[in-house]
């Protein structure tokens, strides 16, 4: 390893590399940090395929289309024309808002939730709403389980997406009505954490279960408030881009955090050549077989913050083609070329004024050696021929 | 004994570079690395015990990597928790570990100074001193050995990411040119070339002659 020819830097190296100080805090925060965000992480992977991290368990990542205001009403004449043809009078949809799981009328009080929300224009209207209909799906918990019923899963996914939309839309709220909304869900999410809590006593194995996954949710919800009233303008970089707030035509979720943003996937597959340069040493995983680079975060301004907190949940994924990328021990050679231009085009953008490019009079005519596949760099400073 | 190169052991993959975990002292102790997988398995389910066994296995030494990089205790504790929460949220996901789950620590490790660096505004770069270079002081002769040291810390930091990782791996971590090769996804070959390169890189910057 030693080379007599730096063996006094090398010293020197070792020397200054042998002295750590202990972190500050002792790195127990980032325990805490870390085992939280899993237990959030599992209570959605248990209730929903959708949630798990693993590209192969979700479905492939669709675009949520929004509803055009027009198609909106025209639900909202389906919904009011159904509910007046069962029950006969006007008061159908009034009467579907006690419904609980398994009556008639409950389909049509979750589509009256939907059109209203898709109807609202405000964010924090919006976000008021999803409030209001995940403490109803609280309340139908609470009711089923009192009663002895199975409570579905169905509740426990809505009650879910509902809050994680109320989290997003408070981030696209103006500025000076974020702090309110989340002190109002720090509050919010208190009252449903003791209702659940009186709910699971004396309730049945499954039920509890539920009800305990529905705790969870809550408690991640508060923690996600508690955290953005400590810092409102970074909640909002982190929820923002989360998802296009409306719903699928199927009832379908947008992918949680560990989904890429369209835009994202867009560039990516759309210029994968202009992606890769931007990007390419943004990544955790290797390159795929052609080159593509999984994304990492980028933060310099909007849009690349926005795919910063979505790539670093995709370390390593598949590149936009869903090959694999290679195994450290295989191909190195097939992986060198996203490096040969991962170390150019690094030493040039991050380190302008380097002059590690300069050629040593002593090393630089020679040849690289015979397993070095790349010529590292591109001399910036004169014609001399490629770098080491 | 040390044992290098992919080898086939109890858990059925390959773990190669995990065979003689570098991040803890046990090299070549295969009982470790067996139990290595089971753990990564829970921790793939979300296991708190598994994860919180992760964390306290790997944190301090990563901790001490990024701390090399960034020299600076509280932005490489942050860094290091940063580090987990990515772990966390990709772990279920092998294909980003290649086989190699410590070596895919570092790279995270290694992205997440790059960033860093990058959200540095220009100025909070530590320009080297221009007397380095023209000096004809010997630092080596100076009292101050802490001198000398920052002098060598200011003249790491003007080296590209690649060479500073390269340095930190070898000289910081004391790991083989193969297991360096691996967390960088190069060879060995040029992982020394690369160490070559930066070594030389250094000697310029510093302005002292060879030996």
């Amino acid at each position: 390893m030693s080379t007599p020819m730096y063996e006094d830097l090398e010293r020197q190296l070792k020397k200054l590399y042998r002295e750590v100080p202990p972190p500050p805090a002792g790195l127990a925060t980032g325990r805490e940090r870390m085992l939280a965000e899993a237990a959030c992480l599992k209570a959605r992977a248990v209730r929903r395929p959708l949630y798990a991290t693993e590209p192969e368990e979700r479905t492939r990542p669709e675009r949520r289309r929004k509803m055009s205001v027009l198609l909106a009403y025209k639900v909202m004449a389906v919904v009011m024309a159904i509910a007046i043809a069962m029950t006969g009078a006007g008061g159908g949809v009034v009467l579907a808002g006690d419904s609980l799981p398994g009556d008639l009328l409950y389909p049509v009080k979750l589509i009256s939730e939907d059109v209203k929300l898709l109807l609202s224009t405000d964010p924090a209207d919006r976000a008021e709403l999803a409030m209001t209909y995940a403490g109803e799906r609280v309340q139908e918990m609470e009711k089923l389980a009192n009663q002895g019923e199975v409570i579905p899963d169905t509740v426990l996914a809505r009650v879910t997406r509902q809050m994680e939309q109320t989290m997003v839309e408070i981030a696209h709220a103006r500025p000076e009505d974020v702090p309110a909304l989340l002190e109002r869900v720090m509050e919010r999410t208190r009252s449903h954490l003791r209702v659940l809590d009186q709910a699971g006593t004396g309730a049945g194995e499954e039920n509890q279960t539920r009800l305990r996954q529905a705790s969870q949710v809550m408690e991640c919800a508060q923690q996600a408030a508690s955290t953005g009233l400590s810092d409102p303008d970074r909640y909002r970089e982190q929820y923002q881009h989360r998802h296009e707030g409306m719903l699928g035509p199927d009832d379908e979720l947008s992918p949680p955090m560990q989904a890429p943003m369209p835009a994202m996937m867009g560039t990516a597959t759309n210029d994968p050549e202009r992606y890769q340069e931007e990007h390419q040493h943004e990544y955790e995983g290797a390159p795929g077989p052609h080159g593509e680079l999984s994304p990492s975060p980028s933060p310099m301004n909007e849009a690349e913050r926005s795919r910063e907190e979505h790539q670093q949940r995709y370390e390593g994924t598949p590149g936009p083609h869903n090959e694999l990328s290679p195994t450290a021990t295989h191909t190195l050679t097939s992986t060198m070329t996203p490096s040969r231009m991962n170390d150019a085009d690094r030493s040039q953008r991050e380190h302008p004024d380097h002059n590690e490019d300069t050629p040593d009079p002593q090393g630089e005519s020679s040849p690289a050696p015979p397993d070095d596949p790349m010529p590292t760099h591109t001399p910036k400073h004169d014609g001399h021929g490629s770098g080491h | 004994m040390v044992v290098e190169g992919n080898r086939e052991h109890e858990y059925g993959r390959p773990y190669g570079f995990d065979y003689f975990c570098v991040l803890c002292s046990e090299r070549g102790q295969k009982s470790h690395v067996t139990e290595e997988g089971p753990l990564l398995e829970r921790a793939r389910a979300y296991d708190a015990d598994a994860l919180a066994e992760l964390y306290d296995r790997y944190a301090s030494r990563t901790y001490s990597y990024i701390y090399r990089r960034v020299s600076d205790p509280a932005v490489a504790e942050d860094l290091t928790s940063e580090l987990f929460l990515r772990v966390l949220r990709s772990i279920r996901n092998e294909r980003a570990w290649h086989g190699s789950f410590t070596a895919w620590l570092y790279r995270i490790a290694h992205n997440l100074v790059v960033d860093h660096y990058r959200r540095q505004p220009p100025m909070s770069v530590q320009p080297v001193d221009d007397s380095l270079a023209a000096s004809n002081v010997d630092p080596a002769v100076t009292a101050e050995e802490g001198l000398a040291g920052e002098r060598l810390r200011a003249a790491v930091g003007r080296l590209t990411p690649d060479q500073q990782e390269v340095l930190v791996l070898r000289f910081g971590e004391s790991l083989t040119a193969a297991e360096t090769g691996q967390i960088m996804e190069k060879s060995a070959g040029a992982v020394e070339a690369l160490q070559h390169r930066a070594l030389a890189s250094l000697r310029r910057i510093l302005g002292r002659k060879e030996v």
